[in-house]
């Protein structure tokens, strides 16, 4: 009926003029078939106005390229438009009835909900009015004021309750084995009182013989077996131990049944084909290596052990040997089907690699072959790893100011990502449940004895993982997705190497350690609230300082001011798990033995407590 | 439904007077309302001032100046399908008026400069890039065209949610994207023969620099 806005043609002033509103209004796909048939015959005779035609459909395809550029809020914006709303509502509302841990621990809150639906069933308080009391958020206020939320005060520490949970290490028995310990914790201690306060609970042992030389040992959620590393001084195995019988060949033993966690990841992952490589979605995808370059089936650098996993409980299958653990950081998939963790060979004569192993399979696979490279964390079932880049001069390696470049492995085909666009990102521990931050080493790498290679210059940084890299359609808008993926490259860094301070703005990096660093080790809890971070101590790596924050899961940011557990003296190797860490202490001078600490995080507060004196190693 | 919808926004009479129970309790609907809007749409809304006002700063105090808005406006959206346009058109209102208010203040024409001296790291980075010539052109046009232009084609909004958001009617938002695309296209190609016309003075310059510097072996690299 109408072409463009105006009924009538000759409204328009020139027939040229109605002639760019057809234009316009095609563009936006509001021109009707008889605008569409007057405009192309309009075109036909009218040079210029094809001409227009031309310019504005080139000014589109470059208005659209500035989606390439995602500019991103700073991170405090909700902090601070969270206070505004609260300061706008003050004067609206009654006194008492304040809204404080709603709008400004969004994060904490979350989380809360989340303990309150197991401890009190009180998940739906979350959007009611009167719901001051079950919105306590963990503070150590609220941890070292137990009387507001029990109702009662009392003298002296007051256990809060907790639900129940087990601490599990490993530590010598009565004649000096080192066997599996497990005590039951239903209560902690305020966080801030001065007295301890102890669980009188017996320990139960199990009867699960451990490798005597021991090192780390990692536990799984179902508590079906453990990964043991034995010391460095000694042959140098990694062993699986059977704890139940349900321990034997896991259910995803067959590639193929591996589950596809990112909803971005193809459907069908053929393990066969590399082609297929379920790489992260904004992955370029030319990017993933040969498969000759990437070995997929060598293993243990003396070779694979032939055993058939039992299933029996104690029974034992090594699946590493002559290798040693470097870092601390080992972690099982999202789905719990693949453990992956950083090895050398004992004997130094190779650096770093990446090892996976798949449960009920009978030898951890090297999935990397450069001797540089190094594990980070699990994306649902990738493995997200970074690797020490020579700059490259002639001359011998280079012992110091290498360049960190990080990558995305599937373990299934070995096919490799690398994210050169990411920045300078070593060993990235991205958040579980969004991915759309990790906490990483932003800065130079230098070599040191093993061969391995450890943070020389930068910073340890809670940094934005999504935004070039991962998951382009978690942050960016609707448009902005739409596009990433048809680009080669994208964000700001595409064709040059960023500076440091770009990354860090890019990135919107907060600084949560700096300087020349031994080790760390950064891990999450589950809900991807909470962040453990661990420093070793210059002088000696197998202790260090841990610290634990809550993370807001609206914008990834930490207070760093006000940590749930701040520096505190613990030796490698801690457990995180939904609404506890558990570390050991270690021994300081002759005067004390060591202990096991938890800290939990509930609904009532946060409280800590000893759980066993003596040394004893952590089941991570 | 889209006059209703924009008459609304700015006469909302929020939760004014002497609050009582159920005041309290749509209270707190707004706010948790508010914080879902916050986590679904801050980057978006960000990256559209961002692009209307060139300013990192600036940008984020109106983000916030916009949620705080949606919160005290809370009741005047009608259906929750519709909060998406709502939101823009709150942030479309906010941006106006800080250019108008800045066009008064400063009694300068808007040139976009960042309220610091010197431009933050961010926006150089942003700078580069971007096409410099598109971007002066994108300055040079009125903010209204602007706003049109970048709601349409970089954040995808289209008919009936454009016209809400830049508060007009869909005609009247048609219209402004016509007028938008054709003042877009001789801002840039005014841009681009004053470029030329630079390059070209340079390259006069460069010439009368090499022939007056005949012989001095660097005067080739010059170019």
């Amino acid at each position: 009926m109408s072409f463009g806005r105006r009924t009538r043609p000759d409204d328009w002033p020139t027939v040229h003029d109605r002639a760019r509103a057809a234009l316009s209004d095609q563009m936006d796909g509001e021109l009707d078939a008889d605008g569409a048939g007057w405009l192309e015959t309009h075109l036909a005779g009218c040079s210029d106005c094809r001409r227009i035609a031309d310019e504005y459909a080139a000014q589109r395809f470059e208005l659209r390229a500035l989606r390439d550029h995602q500019p991103l809020p700073p991170r405090d914006l909700w902090a601070r438009t969270a206070t505004a709303i609260e300061a706008e509502s003050a004067g609206r509302r009654r006194p008492g009835r304040s809204n404080r841990q709603l709008l400004l621990a969004p994060s904490a809150f979350i989380a809360t909900a989340l303990v309150v639906a197991v401890a009190s069933g009180l998940l739906n308080s979350s959007r009611l009015p009167d719901g001051g009391g079950s919105r306590g958020s963990f503070t150590v206020a609220d941890a070292s004021t137990p009387g507001a939320s029990n109702g009662h005060f009392a003298v002296g520490p007051t256990p809060i309750p907790v639900p129940q949970r087990e601490v599990e290490v490993v530590a010598p028995d009565a004649v000096g084995n080192l066997v599996v310990k497990v005590k039951q914790v239903d209560q902690v201690c305020p966080r801030e009182s001065s007295e301890p306060c102890d669980t009188t609970a017996p320990a139960e042992e199990r009867s699960v013989a451990i490798d005597q030389h021991a090192q780390a040992v990692f536990g799984d959620t179902r508590q079906e077996r453990l990964i043991v590393v034995s010391a460095p001084s000694t042959s140098g195995t990694v062993q699986v131990v059977a704890l139940s019988s349900d321990a034997g060949p896991a259910p995803s033993v067959e590639p193929s049944t591996t589950p596809s966690v990112t909803p971005s990841t193809p459907p069908s992952v053929a393990p066969a084909s590399p082609s297929s490589s379920p790489v992260v979605a904004s992955a370029p995808p030319s990017i993933p290596v040969p498969p000759t370059a990437t070995p997929t089936v060598s293993a243990s650098p003396t070779g694979s052990i032939d055993v058939t996993p039992s299933n029996e409980p104690g029974a034992t299958v090594e699946i590493a040997h002559g290798v040693t653990l470097v870092g601390q950081t080992a972690a099982y998939s999202a789905s719990g089907a693949w453990f992956a963790f950083t090895a050398r060979p004992i004997d130094g004569s190779a650096g770093p690699d990446i090892y996976v192993w798949q449960v009920g399979t009978a030898a951890a696979r090297k999935v990397t072959e450069d001797g540089r490279s190094m594990f980070g964390s699990w994306v649902g079932e990738q493995v997200v790893g970074s690797r020490a880049l020579d700059p490259g001069q002639a001359g011998p390696p280079a012992t110091s100011g290498l360049t960190p470049e990080a990558f995305v492995l599937d373990p299934v085909t070995g096919s490799r990502s690398d994210l050169a666009d990411a920045g300078r990102i070593w060993r990235p521990a991205v958040a579980p449940t969004n991915g759309r931050w990790a906490v990483y080493w932003a800065g130079s790498i230098r070599t040191v004895e093993g061969p391995s290679f450890a943070p020389e210059a930068g910073r340890l940084v809670l940094g934005d993982w999504s935004t070039d890299v991962a998951t382009p359609s978690a942050s960016a808008s609707p448009s902005a997705s739409a596009s990433a993926s048809t680009r080669p490259s994208h964000g700001p860094s595409a064709s040059s190497s960023p500076s440091d301070g770009d990354q860090a703005l890019r990135r919107h990096e907060m600084t949560i350690g700096a300087g020349r660093l031994e080790d760390f080790d950064a891990r999450w809890d589950p809900t991807g609230t909470h962040l453990a971070v661990w420093i070793a101590d210059p002088q000696n790596a197998a202790i260090g300082r841990l610290s634990l924050y809550t993370v807001s899961s609206f914008d990834g940011t930490i207070d760093l001011k006000a940590p749930l557990l701040d520096a505190r003296i613990a030796s490698a190797g801690f457990s995180i798990s939904e609404g506890q860490l558990i570390w050991a202490q270690p021994s300081d001078s002759a005067s004390a033995t060591g202990s096991v600490q938890l800290l939990a995080w509930t609904n009532d507060g946060v409280g800590t407590v000893q759980t066993f004196d003596g040394n004893a190693i952590v089941i991570r | 439904m889209v006059g209703a919808l924009e008459n609304r926004i700015g006469i909302g009479r929020g939760f004014g007077g002497g609050a009582s129970m159920s005041d309290v309790w749509q209270q707190d609907v707004a706010a948790s309302f508010v914080e879902d809007l916050f986590a679904a749409h801050q980057n978006e809304i960000y990256a559209y001032l961002i692009r209307m006002l060139r300013d990192p700063e600036l940008a984020a105090d109106l983000t916030q100046d916009a949620f705080i808005k949606a919160y005290k406006n809370y009741n005047t959206l009608e259906k929750s399908e519709n909060a998406r346009a709502w939101l823009y058109q709150i942030a479309h209102r906010v941006a106006l008026d800080h250019i108008r208010r800045q066009k008064i203040v400063r009694f300068l024409p808007w040139t976009g400069e960042s309220r610091g001296a010197a431009p933050s790291t961010e926006r150089l980075v942003m700078d580069a890039h971007l096409s410099g010539d598109l971007q002066r052109a994108l300055e040079k046009i009125p903010e209204r065209q602007r706003a049109a232009l970048l709601l349409a084609e970089l954040h995808d909004l289209t008919g009936l949610e454009l016209a809400a958001a830049l508060g007009v009617s869909h005609v009247a938002a048609r219209a402004l994207l016509t007028r938008a695309r054709e003042s877009l296209r001789q801002a840039l190609a005014a841009e681009r023969a004053a470029d030329a016309e630079a390059e070209s003075a340079a390259d006069a310059a460069a010439e009368a620099l090499r022939t007056a510097g005949r012989g001095d072996p660097r005067s080739g690299a010059a170019r």
